[in-house]
């Protein structure tokens, strides 16, 4: 018996292994799979050998070796009756099969006889496995069983508390499967005498929350109590007293839960003893500060803070939790400065004011000095939600003292983030100026283009500034090495306003054109051709710097690179025409009416972080915050396009003839007023126009604010728009918004007949078709039929029902109007419900259309059937 | 929930990989060797978390490293962090205790022991139990009651570390 625990055949296996090279192992394994092969198919395998080999595959599998074959073996020994087999067995279970795999009926029948078995280990077992993957089919079978041992009283609580987690997989995945009349019940169970039941239905309470809000009264009613007899040290057994902390997994999670329904706290003795409660939580900490085990602690009193704001934000509360806060953010273990970088974040997101955090600003910045790259975005990312239109100067000022010691990921998040708050708070331009020049000069190289194209717009819109901007840049040009930002903003400027600085000593059109000409040879071809533009503008200031400028273009007209050799060829030409045209060419650019925060860089308050220095952010704008509602706004006309504790942005699409429009409705949903309320497009195509938009940018709770964007036709296609909606409540806070105008909102519904139909479908043929195979997004997604087919409809086409032999595909077919062609469009749509995949093809008489519609149908249809949604 | 646990040593070897959430084969390992990469290159003046959108949108990578070997959950926004990282803690205690002073090569020759262990921790992707003396108790009684074999006991052990928070 011991020896066979041991399984002697592994270990020297996996000894074996341990001492050969990289490439003898795979050699060894694959000799070795050779071996178990052959082993499965005799037919005398002795149910240890089964469990010995089905362990190496499992050990073969973790190295990362793909596994073909044994499934069966695996799942014969789910029915061993030694337990050391049936706990291999369910482990392989778990490793190589999932939830489709043709076997998995053979392991739904186990899992069902091990729940009904009288033995608690059996019972568990296969509670872990219907937790750890059970999928649809096992979870319908197994679901009455389940809930039986976990409200049946005669269960054992270790069998309670993980029948428990297994059923809150199935309501997490399958909701329909559950009972809701069984959701109170399981409420009840968060005061179940044993603790550990207790921990694990508090998981399940929490999915409750943010599932069912008719739910929360009760839910709060319970957890408070039951905090609160935690907390005053009844109700658990010494084993859960972890580091002198009382179970804190289920404080934790208890604070959790009354962070969402802690609305329903409406009687003052109930929000008294909440209170009561987490005064003593704080309190814990100032006794146990000097404890060394401080995580544990820690944990549950960020939870705390963040749960007494939420309830009491002035009471007696806020001395205490901003001391505790204080301490932590100035605390030397990087976690819990880390955590308490991220609470304030927080809070301050949620429009909490903490004006005591002033005092602890320059530990804030020093963490920007730190190796640690998560905690540095953290405090950067604090420190843009700190700035205030009081604030702002010296925080830029200081923010700029750091840049030079960063690494280019971070400088780049930090000048994007200095350049939008120069741009929002800004009253003084020269200053606006200053601060970016010092950007270029410091960390050129991390300054995208949005920034200095930013730059050189301000200076063009406000006459006031260009003679000073022009100066300042034109002493930096002189310097050898600038980084190209510089280069081309400088030049550019210089080429416009150059003749303002003319007559100052040291800036004569002469010495302008040498430090223009020094950069030329040195520069990207980028940079070269913005040089030869200002060369050119540079050339009507004086007479006799013709000739100067025209030899440099002729040597430059026989450049290799074809943008350099056309722009100089060209401004040659330019030049030996009378002088009257080349000043109308070279007339100053006009205002620039575009509005001007187009192009800013996205700052979102949540980038994601990059996992390490190394790794390249890509420079997209986040819009992740309104892709809920993007995706079903694409085939809903009307709907909420993004809510937060602040605004909501409704949206309604109207269809007249061929023209679209779209009008987003903002409301403001706090009791206080706005200030510098904007809503700009930051990426457009041509055809879309800004029908009307509101001119107020005070935004009054009272108010609703209304935009409205149409399109009258199509001349091309594009991408879904993107608007930046930013205001000032307290500080600064901006959400981009992917508007929901797509493709598929310019078909026309068109019904064909089965013949018209597999003729066109024939006529156009495989060569013009865009199929697409696909599962969904998220985890827990299901796909149903009738959700499907309202989507397939609301995104415009006309459904040509009955004509496939196959009933549950859908057929459908609609009209494009671009450029005034009409461009037919067909569908096929293959559901598997059984596997939640879709197979999408779209054939149009035009390729690239098929291309762009099935690819945003993949998308929107991936992200359409989310479990809560 | 807790979307993935996984446990490699320093030079990346894979020692448990334990998945929550359906993942592709294919991308396991492409998941193993980046979080790998981003954990190891971290000083150990650094926080113990990571921000990361590598399972299901977006995510935080939590990590602890005893002796060679690095412990790594993958979860989401309904986790705390220092709860996460205390679990861990209890995880290790716990081998500590079933083994006998764990050691890496503890965990390479009894990898089936360490996946009974984590089921008594964590179920579902949720945190089932907290109690070190339930977790001892019930995996020892699942376990054979065969005595360790001397001979595996060269790698440095953890308990030494153990304590370092």
């Amino acid at each position: 018996m011991v020896v066979n625990n041991q399984m002697k055949g592994l270990k020297t296996f996996i000894s074996d292994l341990r001492n050969l090279k990289d490439k003898d192992e795979e050699k060894r394994i694959n000799i070795e799979l050779a071996k178990i092969r052959a082993k499965f198919q005799s037919s005398t395998l002795s149910a240890y050998d089964r469990k010995k080999y089905v362990s190496k595959l499992l050990y073969i599998y973790m190295l990362g070796y793909p596994i073909s074959f044994g499934h069966l073996e695996a799942v014969k020994l789910l029915t061993a009756t030694k337990y050391s087999e049936k706990q291999i067995g369910y482990l392989a279970v778990a490793l190589l099969l999932n939830e489709n795999h043709d076997l998995i009926r053979l392991v739904i029948n186990s899992i069902k006889k091990d729940l009904l078995s009288l033995d608690p280990f059996n019972n568990a077992l296969a509670l872990h496995a219907v937790a750890n993957f059970g999928g649809r089919e096992m979870c319908e079978t197994v679901y009455p069983e389940i809930q039986q041992l976990l409200m049946s009283a005669a269960t054992e609580n270790i069998v309670r508390q993980k029948a428990a987690l297994s059923l809150l997989h199935i309501y997490r995945k399958f909701s329909d499967i559950m009972d809701t009349d069984l959701l109170e019940p399981i409420i009840m169970l968060l005061d179940d005498d044993d603790i550990n039941v207790s921990l694990a239905v508090s998981n399940f309470v929490f999915l409750i929350v943010c599932r069912e809000p008719s739910l929360h009264r009760l839910v709060c009613k319970k957890a408070i109590h039951k905090l609160k007899l935690i907390v005053s040290g009844r109700g658990y057994s010494s084993g859960y007293v972890y580091y002198s902390v009382p179970c804190p997994w289920l404080q934790v999670n208890l604070c959790r839960i009354l962070l969402i329904c802690h609305e329903e706290v409406t009687d003052e003795s109930t929000k008294r003893s909440l209170i009561n409660v987490l005064g003593r939580m704080l309190n814990i900490f100032e006794d146990l500060k000097d404890t060394p085990h401080l995580n544990v602690i820690n944990a549950i009193l960020f939870d705390a803070i963040k749960l007494a704001f939420a309830i009491d934000d002035t009471g007696s509360l806020y001395q205490k939790c901003m001391k505790c806060l204080g301490d932590m953010i100035s605390d030397k273990e990087p976690n819990v400065r880390y955590l308490a970088f991220d609470t304030t974040a927080y809070l301050i997101s949620c429009g909490h004011n903490l004006p005591s955090l002033k005092i602890h600003r320059d530990i804030i910045l020093s963490s920007l000095r730190f190796k640690d790259v998560s905690l540095r975005k953290k405090s950067l990312e604090l420190l843009y939600m700190m700035c205030d239109a009081e604030n702002f100067k010296s925080m830029v000022d200081e923010l700029l003292v750091y840049l030079p010691y960063l690494d280019s990921v971070s400088q780049e998040d930090l000048i994007s983030k200095v350049a939008s708050l120069t741009e929002i708070y800004a009253n003084d331009y020269k200053w606006y100026v200053d601060v970016n020049l010092q950007l270029f000069r410091v960390a050129g190289k991390s300054v995208n283009d949005d920034v200095w194209h930013q730059l050189v717009r301000v200076i063009v819109n406000n006459e006031s500034i260009q003679q000073y901007s022009v100066r300042k840049l034109f002493k930096l040009l002189q310097s050898d090495s600038t980084h190209d930002s510089l280069t081309r903003s400088g030049c550019y400027v210089l080429g416009e306003y150059g003749y303002l600085i003319a007559n100052e000593p040291g800036s004569s059109p002469l010495q302008q054109f040498i430090t223009v000409y020094k950069k030329l040879h040195t520069s990207s071809i980028g940079t070269k051709v913005l040089l030869l533009t200002a060369l050119l503008k540079l050339s009507k200031l004086q007479p006799d710097l013709h000739k100067r400028v025209a030899s440099v273009f002729k040597q430059y007209s026989v450049s290799l690179n074809t943008e350099v050799q056309q722009r100089a060829c060209e401004y040659l030409q330019l030049l030996s025409l009378p002088r009257e045209f080349l000043s109308i060419v070279c007339e100053e650019v006009p205002v620039f009416t575009i509005p001007s925060k187009k192009n800013l860089p996205s700052i979102s308050n949540k980038s994601d972080v990059s996992l390490s220095d190394s790794l390249n952010s890509t420079k997209e704008i986040d819009v992740s915050s309104s892709l809920p509602g993007f995706y079903r706004l694409c085939w809903r006309d009307k709907g909420i396009l993004y809510r937060d504790s602040q605004v909501q942005v409704g949206a309604l699409m109207e269809f007249r003839d061929s023209k679209v429009c779209l009008s987003l409705y903002f409301e403001n949903r706090k009791n206080e007023t706005f200030t510098s309320f904007s809503s700009t497009l930051l990426r457009t195509f041509p055809n879309l126009k800004v029908d009307a938009s509101f001119t107020d940018t005070i935004f009054s709770p009272d108010k609703q604010l209304q935009q409205r964007f149409s399109i009258d036709r199509l001349d091309e296609l594009f991408d879904p728009p993107i608007i930046r909606v930013s205001f000032l409540a307290g500080v600064v806070r901006s959400v981009n918004l992917l508007l929901p105008i797509v493709l598929s909102k310019f078909l026309r519904p068109t019904v064909f007949d089965s013949f018209t139909f597999f003729q066109r479908w024939g006529l156009i043929g495989v060569e013009r078709e865009a199929q697409l195979a696909f599962g969904l997004n998220g985890v827990h997604s299901k796909l149903d039929e009738r959700r499907l087919m309202r989507i397939i409809i609301g995104l415009h086409w006309g459904i040509c029902s009955g004509i496939d032999t196959n009933p549950s595909n859908i057929v459908g077919a609609g009209i494009l109007q671009v450029s005034a062609q009409n461009i037919g469009c067909l569908l096929r749509l293959e559901p598997n419900y059984q596997n939640d995949m879709i197979r999408l093809s779209i054939r149009s008489t035009n390729t690239t259309v098929a291309n762009v519609l099935a690819t945003s149908m993949q998308d929107i249809l991936k992200n359409s059937f989310y479990a809560d949604s | 929930m807790i979307y993935a646990i996984f446990i490699f040593n320093n030079k990346g070897n894979p020692r448990l990989t334990k998945f929550y959430t359906p993942i592709e084969e294919s991308d396991q390992q492409r998941l193993l060797g980046e979080i790998y990469y981003s954990v190891s290159n971290r000083t150990a003046a650094s926080c113990n978390f990571l921000e990361s959108s590598l399972i299901a949108g977006k995510n935080r990578i939590i990590y602890r490293q005893y002796a060679t070997l690095y412990f790594v959950f993958v979860v989401d926004e309904g986790e705390s962090e220092l709860g996460i990282l205390d679990l861990i803690q209890v995880f290790v205690e716990a081998l500590d205790r079933c083994f006998n002073n764990v050691c890496e090569l503890d965990l390479v020759f009894k990898f089936q022991e360490i996946h009974a262990i984590l089921a008594e921790i964590v179920s579902g992707g949720l945190v089932l139990e907290t109690n070190l003396n339930e977790i001892v108790a019930a995996s020892k009684s699942q376990m054979p009651k065969s005595k360790r074999s001397g001979g595996l006991n060269i790698g440095t052990t953890l308990s030494s570390f153990a304590t370092r928070f």
